[in-house]
């Protein structure tokens, strides 16, 4: 029982009997502790079903999902929603920011939920905003900010509750390249100085390359593993679109 | 095709909009209920007075009716647009795939067709079923007798019914189409992508507006009880009612920013569970819902002014009934001035000879009354009319009329059979006895510059600083403008004679309700005063020689017939106000549910339960409920005092039991629509959680 996240024999399937979609197909992985994980597939691949099975928001047809040991397909509705509070933070392509708050109480909000003693949020939120060096955007709403602080903002919700496991969709699918780049080198830079694991989904094979570990999917099924091992960025990012190119070379098509 | 198109839509927004249907349906209910009412009462059985006073009630209610179709109609159009509103996109996808505008108007307008006749079908039904209830509470209003139970249905009320929401509905259907035929298709499909920016507001500036707004009210509400007697034109209570809708106007506007400001700074409440979440979206919103708010707390604060003043009413004239009544009968008859008066002038005498059947009566007391030149209402208050001539010269008249004049022996006589009490007077003392509330207060006035008088020679000085309560001839409401009471060695002439009295009971075999009904539906009448007054009208009350009556039987059934008229037509107004602000709130709330689904979802996705989002939904629909019902209550504890005195209520009742009343009442509708609409908006924001990051 050892590992972080634990998907054995996941499938999911999506329709009725007539017309049947096999988004996941048998699919089985381990997430160490601190292991910063890419998840690649072109549109369709089932990577997205993946990453929401995981982050327990849909849940899989048969196979089993273990977080910190836990069993995810056995909890209750309840249960899950305190399971994905406690132990997942999540960052989403769209940022899926509250427009009402500023930036320091949509980090907060997440404490909040997890009925953290309300005299400890605003120094948590602001020390998780200093780490994505937002802290100069606090007091600012979401509509005041580049999208660059948007995600990053994000980021800082996602880690303020020092969850088990950083789940992030798409993170840089909404960034230009100038932000998306400055949004992986927060990721990273928390992924080594905070040890905090993180599981990326991505069609970019720019934005894998920051991961230590990349997943190739392929029509629900697991179809290559990459581990960066001592290669610097730039030959990890070769290895990867040879991978792609090997995939069929389609992955780009979703862009 | 279309018409499937159509069929589905609205399986579909009855769910959606079941706040609408709720809304439509409800209007017709209570419509009917009241308009059915004419016909009910036609059915039952009535004493000549009641039918009287039923008759004028149904007109009142008819004529209430016309009102009440407009407030409707005006709630069902805004309703309608605000829902076509929403559904701009799905429009928008119509014409997209080509289809023309003219069968986007067809399906609406079969919509529109359907949801109507399904409304009215189905209010008219429930209306029906309601009204055999409303009947009942009819009868024991009026305390008809109700011995069988029949079940009533009013084809004239349905018939309006439906030709009045006919009405309604065709103006929803040309708004419909003007608005799908004024639309351009790219406004259409981007309608609901429109953002909002927050604007934000100076905490400074938003204090330093709500101190103003509370300044407003303080004013306002000073100025309409306390200081009432400085507002003499129609323009100053104008001003007063002004400065109220600005100050509530106001009060929603400002708040929210330093309240805001404030709780942000106290971290164990701000920071707590999602209310750093619930505050954010109550001050976003209450910007755009200022306006409605206003309108809300204002039909909320008029129901509970309506309905609070029309039971207290009630129970002022049940007291009035027990204490304004005390004899069966009072009878009264002028006499010719300046002659001399002779026995058979008085009252006894006139019936005997007509022949009244003096069995009846169990007489219990006659008196004389007097007037005399030199007494004059002026001679009374003395200094104090001279002060109010100079002011105003149209007092004259009133300084001129004589006032009526009785001897202590006798007032003390009625005074003992009605029980209220006497007067004692010293050699040379006189009593001024008034209960009319405004006279009372020209005498205590007059009585305090002026405490003598001269009459028939002598000087008298007043007993009393300030008017004794009392009277001779019962009334449905205090009524004795002023009568001096004067010692009983006075020498008041024959020729000084003004009216002779007579205070009875019934005797035994005569106290029955036929005998009431002759007395007081023209029998009696018609007997004593054939050819000296004009039965009819009433108007010859001052007719020389007529004998005037007043009986219990006739006050008990004016006060019981005034009060249930008021009532019912507080309820009527009181029951289509809350349903019309509620409803505006209810739709509001329910498509801002619609428009924050997104950030529910946020919310779940971050691992907030079920029971945490619906606590930070109904904590905020809590808000917006209560805000407009909070202040609407602030406001009313002005506003009835205000209406007391309107209606002439002097503190004579305990006014707490009709409160609750009212209370009761406007928290079950309003209430109601609480629990609706929070039901609707938990679904709204549920529907989608099911769905969460899968669709997307």
């Amino acid at each position: 029982m050892s590992g972080l996240l634990r998907v054995e024999n996941l499938v999911k399937y999506y329709g009725n009997r007539s017309s049947l979609t096999k988004a996941l197909n048998d699919i089985s992985l381990n997430v160490e502790e601190g292991e910063f994980t890419a998840i690649m597939g072109a549109s369709g691949s089932g990577k997205t079903t993946l990453l929401n099975c995981i982050s327990t928001i849909d849940r899989p047809t048969a196979g089993h999902i273990y977080i910190d040991g836990v069993c995810t397909s056995k909890l209750k509705r309840n249960a899950l929603a305190d399971f994905r509070r406690d132990r997942l933070g999540f960052i989403f392509q769209e940022f899926n920011l509250l427009d009402t708050l500023t930036v320091c109480e949509n980090i907060a909000i997440a404490l909040q939920i997890q009925r953290c003693a309300p005299k400890e949020v605003q120094g948590r939120a602001r020390e998780a905003a200093e780490k994505l060096g937002i802290a100069d955007v606090l007091d600012k709403y979401p509509y005041q900010i580049s999208g660059g602080q948007k995600q990053r903002t994000a980021a800082a919700r996602a880690i303020v509750t020092h969850p088990s496991l950083i789940l992030a969709d798409e993170p840089t699918g909404a960034l230009d390249s100038r932000n998306a780049r400055q949004l992986l080198d927060s990721l990273e830079k928390l992924n080594r100085e905070e040890n905090a694991a993180i599981l990326m989904v991505t069609h970019d094979a720019y934005t894998a390359s920051y991961s230590s570990r990349v997943l190739f999917i392929k029509d629900g099924r697991l179809f290559h593993e990459l581990r960066r091992g001592k290669e610097d960025r730039k030959a990890f990012f070769e290895q990867i679109m040879n991978v792609t190119a090997l995939m069929g070379g389609d992955l780009n098509y979703a862009v | 095709m279309l018409f499937s198109l159509s069929l589905k839509n609205i399986r579909k927004s009855i769910k959606d909009y079941s706040i609408y249907f709720f809304t439509l349906l409800l209007g017709v209910c209570i419509f009917y209920v009241f308009d059915a009412i004419g016909d009910q009462t036609a059915m039952m059985e009535l004493s000549g007075t009641k039918s009287r006073i039923v008759h004028t009630m149904n007109t009142a209610l008819s004529g209430m009716s016309v009102v009440v179709s407009l407030i409707l109609g005006f709630l069902i159009v805004y309703a309608s647009r605000f829902l076509i509103r929403r559904r701009k996109k799905e429009l928008g996808i119509y014409l997209t795939l080509g289809m023309r505008r003219s069968a986007v108007i067809r399906i609406l307008l079969t919509e529109t067709v359907l949801i109507g006749l399904l409304s009215l079908g189905a209010g008219l039904l429930i209306g029906i079923g309601l009204s055999q209830f409303m009947s009942l509470f009819v009868a024991n209003m009026f305390e008809a007798d109700m011995s069988r139970f029949v079940f009533t249905i009013s084809l004239a009320a349905v018939g309006k019914t439906i030709c009045y929401f006919v009405i309604i509905y065709l103006v929803v259907i040309v708004m419909n189409i003007v608005v799908v035929a004024r639309s351009r298709l790219i406004r259409l499909l981007v309608a609901d992508r429109v953002q909002e920016t927050i604007h934000l507001k100076n905490p400074a500036v938003s204090f330093f507006l709500f101190l103003a707004a509370c300044g407003m009210l303080a004013f306002a509400y000073y100025n309409v009880t306390a200081n009432q007697e400085a507002m003499e034109t129609q323009g100053d209570v104008m001003l007063q009612i002004l400065l109220g809708i600005a100050g509530t106007f106001l009060i929603f506007w400002s708040v929210s920013g330093f309240v805001l400001a404030i709780v942000k700074k106290i971290p164990g409440i701000y920071n707590r569970r999602l209310n750093s979440f619930v505050l954010g979206e109550v001050s976003a919103r209450i910007n755009t819902s200022a306006a409605a708010g206003t309108i809300i707390c204002l039909l909320l604060f008029a129901t509970i002014c309506i309905l609070s003043a029309a039971f207290t009413l009630k129970a002022d004239r049940e007291w009035r009934m027990e204490n304004q009544a005390p004899a069966d009968v009072c009878m009264w008859r002028s006499v010719p001035e300046g002659t001399k008066y002779d026995t058979d002038e008085s009252v006894r005498a006139v019936l005997e000879e007509k022949g009244f059947d003096m069995e009846a009566l169990d007489v219990r007391g006659e008196f004389v009354i007097y007037k005399r030149a030199e007494a004059t209402e002026g001679a009374v208050m003395g200094s104090f009319m001279d002060r109010l001539l100079e002011q105003d010269p149209t007092f004259q008249a009133m300084a001129e009329n004589t006032v009526e004049i009785i001897r202590a022996g006798d007032y003390n006589r009625a005074a003992g059979i009605y029980g209220f009490e006497p007067v004692k007077l010293g050699p040379d003392q006189y009593a001024v006895s008034c209960d009319y509330p405004s006279m009372q207060e020209f005498f205590n006035q007059g009585l305090m510059e002026n405490d003598t008088v001269e009459i028939c020679g002598r000087t008298l000085k007043a007993a009393y600083p300030e008017c004794v309560e009392g009277y001779i001839q019962m009334s449905y409401s205090e009524s004795n403008m002023g009568l001096l009471v004067v010692p009983d060695d006075l020498p008041l002439t024959e020729q000084d004679v003004f009216q002779s009295c007579l205070i009875s009971d019934y005797t035994p075999e005569y106290d029955n309700r036929d005998f009431y009904s002759w007395m007081d539906d023209g029998g009696f009448e018609e007997q004593i005063n054939a050819g000296l007054t004009d039965t009819e009208s009433g108007s010859g009350q001052e007719d020389q020689g007529a004998v005037q009556i007043s009986t219990r039987s006739r006050i008990y059934d004016d006060s019981i017939g005034s009060s249930a008229m008021a009532v019912f037509i507080a309820l009527y107004l009181g029951f289509v106000f809350i349903v019309s602000g509620a409803a505006i709130l209810a739709l509001k709330e329910m498509s801002d549910a619609i428009d924050s689904r997104g950030k529910y979802r946020i919310l779940r996705q971050l691992g907030a339960g079920e029971k945490e989002v619906n606590r930070a939904l109904v904590i905020q629909m809590g808000i917006f409920f209560g805000l407009p019902l909070l202040l609407a209550a602030v406001h009313s504890v002005f506003g009835i005092q205000v209406s007391y005195t309107m209606l002439g209520i002097y503190a004579s009742v305990d006014s707490l039991p009709p409160l609750i009343v009212a209370a009761v009442l406007i928290g079950i509708l309003y209430g109601g629509y609480f629990a609706v609409s929070y039901l609707c908006c938990r679904r709204v924001i549920r529907v989608s959680g099911d769905t969460c990051g899968t669709g997307v």
